[in-house]
């Protein structure tokens, strides 16, 4: 077994330059709260470790009318943060469900999406939020929609010599409203079993100008509910639609049995929490219309 | 005497500030020059034969200082916690995921995990046996070639139960379906060997049974016992997951073959893959009753699976028929107890051995009772519970047993039982609250016949302070704290002049094992013992000095008190005179847990007699779209007879009421196929702080008398077992719906819900 080299970079260029030089040998480390499991498991063998905590990558600011999330945000950070809390609720609200304090602590935003876990918590709600990533190498600069960047379990159209800087969202709407559940085992610590944002923007009328729905750990990766999105896009909603778009939303998920619950449990589950998830956004959604 | 000083107060654990900051040492801190790692190779079929066993190329790896197989075993291959059927290292079979192949010793962890790649074994798998039922076959393949795979079966019959049934108005008849459960221990099972110069052997272990460890470990590597020593380091918690040894052995054969010293820990996964689990035994209950509420006769038949060896399961399947009837007053009662032999997980002891798989059966069956005859659980409880003086269904006659009704309604009166109805049953659409009790009782002490006894060995010094020495294992438990104040009770000093050395066979005679609720009572006893004979020397020379009476005096606080009054001689003069005319302020005590000899011929074998009694009451609010269960409330009255270190009862029961809400709602291997399909914390759910509510706990005092010191009764494993049925009695009143198995998890609350008639959730 070789030994691991480790570096901790002051400037992004000279990450980029490891990265570029080494490829997949390289492994950028965060939080390492993924990183270190895998390695433990024989998952992951990187000769390289480069440690981002040196880069200054978790700023978390309003540029314009987008919101740029720092790669290296942790949970934590998120979750204390007000322009969070005043813009992105369900992301707030994945944050404070996510894992314990701990974890929240050392865990960063560009792990959790780099890991591609299909029960990653942070990804519904960004999906629901239409989050882009930037994507930096010593080539240069991508922007890729997130939606766009998992390609399966575990897996991420990420190339070996980039690193994910930034997450940006465009500020929502007035008239926003989202909420982010999570089904769970226990109340902390758990992989979500069956995770789900949704986002509804209202227009002066009260119709839907956008529904986004994500559900976590359903599918090979986080997906969008389409079809339930459509049934609402341009309605105004009542507690009937919401429930027969929460009905259609079950189409988007191809879950599977593992020990934390049967692939029967999860379908079963979708059309539930999407409801709920639809209501409590629809009900904020009218509350921020008639305050905004 | 006075009102006890030391006894009853809330003192902190000796070494509770190393514990807290991290100082104290367990088995991965032990540090020794040319300490090496070890490792053990296991099965990775849960039925296969050994073809070939090749270690050549592992014991040619540099820095590898030892490969052992059971061929390099030098006295007996076997465990011995009950039959020596389970082997250290396997020979021709490997018979569940479990069992370790050979052991290696290397300079470091890499080295090591490199000498047990390179071992070749060549496995042919064999089709395993999964299914109790199955494997009680007649052809079905034979676990342990020789042994039958009915490690038990035995029927115990009290009254007559056929005319009981026939005479019966209501007969509730289910069946119940418990799964493995596993400890969880925060520290994991490990081992420290050494071998000194003059050929002793020191094993560290983390453990909770040094003697008897001692005695295996001997036993394996063919030395005399006097060439063993077992050191007791911290132990992370055990629950009965290191009742029998664990990688002791190992350890020591490896550092007797390297000639260096070796350190030996499972890492979590390992931990979950090897060591004993709790029983999942299915159980089939019919309970008769009149419709005035009298339980006229309990029928059970129960297949435990053991896994392939015996370990515990005799103990565990006895304790399960112990207890099937509950505490009530059941005059007619059938159990047929099974034990079989499987490809599963190993099974074993575990906090209340068969007694919590026990009383989920009969808890729930006192709910059914009262919801089949309209009745209010509390007042079927009331009704059939057991007193003072009633003769049990075991033949054993209850004595401190006015504590079962006064748990009962005192945690009624806790929860607020009456007005229950009135809150809020249905705070929104999908949920449903409600409430339901689970009474038990657990007997501390090994059981009748079985020779529980204690020693330990007290000494003063001039000074006065104190060392006492004692077997006894603590393992977060708490017994050192309870020896220690017991000691400075009657030797009138302060708590803190105690100091108990940790359980070292070197030093202390044997205490038995740390299990069955029996330390405080039997090693308590002995300190008491112990401490009074020194007692009597003190208030002998006493008496001289004060020219007083002996039995006028008392030793309290550092003092000689006289009337109620301190006389001015203190403790510290007395234990220096002592020294100076040599009367010796040592005592050595072994302590008989004497039975009264009251029980009838035909009585339950190995029955315990002292009893723990307690009743918890849950509030759950159950989710009918998710099936999910969130406990809002808990509420635990339990007697102890005399609480000698109240924080140490009341830690008991906050842990046991965490580790029951996890075996009532979440925690499960899954096992497929005799493997582990969750071997990780991960993903082996139990309860963090978020899922337990404000335990809301009262302790009472029924004194024992003929139980432990002061009247205490052990307290360590009734906590665990009300809860599960609790928590299922309270999702039966929410949902009108009973579960038979446990876990309850979301899915299977969900299919319960599934089975009700569409509205009948509001009947
Ligand atoms: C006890 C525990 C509880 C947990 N609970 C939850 C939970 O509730 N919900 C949940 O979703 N997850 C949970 N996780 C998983 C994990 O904590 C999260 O996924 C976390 O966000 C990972 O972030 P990190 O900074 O620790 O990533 P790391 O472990 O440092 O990295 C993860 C992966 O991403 C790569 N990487 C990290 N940052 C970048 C970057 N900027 N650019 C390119 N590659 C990068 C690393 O190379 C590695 O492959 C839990 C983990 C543990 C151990």
């Amino acid at each position: 077994m070789s030994e691991m080299s480790y570096m901790a970079p002051e400037r992004l260029e000279d990450a980029l330059a490891a990265k570029a030089e080494h490829g997949a040998h390289a492994r950028v480390v965060a939080g390492a709260t993924d990183l270190i499991l895998r390695m433990r498991d024989g998952v992951l063998r990187p000769d390289l470790l480069i440690d981002l905590r040196r880069l200054a990558l978790d700023a978390i600011e309003l540029d314009g009318d987008a919101l740029r999330l720092g790669a290296y945000a942790t949970h934590g950070q998120l979750l204390a943060d007000p322009l969070v809390a005043a813009h992105l609720p369900a992301l707030r609200q994945a944050c404070s469900e996510f894992a314990g304090p701990p974890i929240r602590n050392r865990g960063t935003l560009g792990g959790n999406l780099v890991n591609a876990s299909p029960a990653a918590d942070l990804v519904p709600p960004l999906l629901a939020y239409d989050a882009c990533v930037i994507l930096d190498s010593a080539d240069g600069r991508r922007e890729l929609p997130l939606a766009a960047f998992f390609t399966g379990p575990g897996q991420t159209v990420l190339r070996p010599d980039e690193i994910l800087t930034e997450v940006r969202l465009p500020l929502p709407p007035a008239g926003t409203g989202a909420e982010f559940i999570k089904l769970g085992q226990r109340r902390s610590m758990a992989i979500s079993v069956v995770s789900v944002a949704a986002r509804l923007s209202l227009g002066a009328a009260g119709e839907v100008q956008v529904a986004r729905i994500a559900l976590g750990a359903v599918a090979p990766t986080v997906v969008r509910a389409a079809a339930a999105e459509e049934a609402l896009q341009g309605h105004a909603p009542d507690a009937g639609r919401l429930r027969a778009a929460a009905g259609l939303a079950g189409g988007a998920a191809t879950p599977i049995s593992d020990p934390r619950a049967s692939r029967e449990y999860r379908a079963r589950m979708v059309p539930v929490l999407v409801r709920r998830a639809l209501e409590a956004a629809w009900s904020a959604s009218r509350e921020a219309a008639a305050h905004g | 005497m006075t009102a006890p000083a030391v006894v009853g107060r809330w003192v902190s654990a000796p070494g509770a500030a190393e514990i807290v900051t991290g100082d104290a040492r367990y088995c991965p801190d032990i540090r020794l020059p040319g300490l090496l790692t070890g490792k053990l190779l296991y099965a990775p079929h849960p039925r296969a034969r050994i073809a070939r066993l090749d270690v050549g190329k592992a014991r040619a790896i540099p820095g590898v200082h030892a490969v052992l197989t059971h061929a390099d075993i030098p006295g007996e291959n076997s465990y011995l916690y009950a039959e020596p059927d389970q082997p250290l290292l396997a020979e021709d079979e490997v018979r569940f995921q479990g069992d370790a192949v050979a052991a290696v010793a290397a300079e470091d962890e890499r080295t090591a995990a490199a000498a047990l790649a390179a071992i070749e074994v060549e496995y042919e798998p064999l089709p395993g046996v999964f299914d109790p039922l199955e494997a009680m076959r007649e052809d079905a393949p034979r676990i342990v070639a020789g042994e039958d795979n009915v490690i038990m079966r035995e029927v115990y019959r009290t009254g007559d139960v056929e005319a009981a049934f026939a005479a019966a108005d209501v007969v509730v008849e289910n069946t119940y379906r418990t799964r493995w459960a596993e400890h969880a221990f925060l520290e994991t099972e490990g081992a420290v060997a050494q071998l000194d110069d003059e050929g002793v052997l020191t094993v560290y272990s983390s453990c909770q049974a040094p003697h008897r460890d001692r005695m295996q470990i001997a036993r394996a590597l063919g030395l005399p016992e006097s060439r063993v020593r077992v050191v007791t380091p911290y132990i992370g918690g055990a629950f009965g997951g290191k009742d029998e040894a664990h990688v002791q052995m190992h350890a020591a054969l490896l550092a007797h073959a390297a000639r260096r010293p070796v350190r030996l820990i499972r890492d979590r996964r390992e931990s979950i893959l090897t060591h004993v689990k709790r029983h999942p035994i299915t159980v089939e209950c019919a309970t008769a009753a009149s419709r005035d509420g009298r339980i006229l006769a309990v029928r059970a038949r129960a297949i435990a699976d053991a896994g392939p060896y015996t370990n515990a399961t005799y103990e565990v399947v006895n304790k399960f028929g112990e207890f099937i009837g509950g505490p009530y007053r059941v005059e007619n009662l059938e159990v047929e107890k099974i034990g079989v032999r499987t490809n599963n997980p190993i099974s074993g002891a575990f906090r209340g051995f068969g007694a919590p798989q026990a009383a989920f059966v009969y808890e729930s069956q006192m709910d059914d009772v009262a919801r089949e005859l309209g009745m209010d659980p509390l007042e079927l409880r009331l009704l059939n519970g057991v007193e003072t003086g009633t003769r049990m269904y075991t033949g054993v006659v209850v004595r401190a047993g006015d504590a079962m009704k006064a748990s009962l309604r005192r945690a009624a009166e806790l929860i607020g039982w009456q007005g229950r109805t009135a809150q809020e049953r249905q705070p929104a659409p999908q949920l449903r609250r409600g409430w339901g009790m689970a009474t038990i009782l657990k007997g501390s002490g090994l059981g009748r016949g079985l020779g529980d006894h204690a020693g330990v060995v007290l000494e003063m010094h001039r000074d006065a302070s104190v060392v006492l020495r004692s077997g006894a294992a603590d393992m977060g438990q708490g017994i050192v704290t309870v020896m220690a104040q017991l000691a400075a009770e009657r030797l009138g000093v302060e708590y803190d002049a105690v100091r108990v050395v940790r359980a070292d066979t070197a030093q202390a005679p044997d205490a038995g094992a740390s299990c069955a609720s029996r330390q405080a009572m039997v090693s308590g006893n002995a300190v008491l013992a112990a401490a009074d004979s020194i007692r009597a020397t003190l208030l002998g020379l006493a008496a001289r000095k004060l020219r007083r009476d002996q039995a006028e005096l008392d030793l309290r606080a550092g003092e000689v008190w006289a009337d109620g009054e301190p006389s001015g001689l203190t403790v510290r003069e007395l234990a220096e005179r002592a020294s100076a005319w040599g009367y010796p302020l040592h005592a050595e005590h072994v302590s008989h847990f004497e039975y009264p000899p009251d029980v009838p011929e035909a009585s339950y074998r190995f029955s315990q007699e002292v009893f723990q009694f307690c009743t918890q009451v849950a509030q759950v609010l159950v989710d009918c779209e998710t099936g999910q269960v969130q406990v809002e409330r808990l509420v635990a009255v339990h007697d102890a007879g005399r609480m000698i270190n109240p924080g140490g009862v009341y830690g008991q029961i906050e842990g046991g009421l965490a580790q029951g809400i996890g075996y009532a709602l979440t925690e499960e291997l899954v096992v497929s196929e005799g493997r582990t399909l969750n071997p990780s914390l991960e993903n082996y759910v139990i309860p963090m702080a978020l899922d337990i509510p404000a335990l809301e706990m009262d302790v009472l005092e029924f004194p024992e008398p003929v139980g432990g010191p002061l009247g205490a009764k052990g307290i360590a494993e009734s906590p665990i077992i009300p809860t599960a049925p609790a928590i299922r009695n309270a999702i039966l009143d929410a949902v009108g719906q009973p579960l038979y198995e446990l876990p309850m998890t979301a899915e299977r609350v969900l299919a319960a819900l599934d089975r009700a008639a569409p509205g009948a959730e509001d009947g």
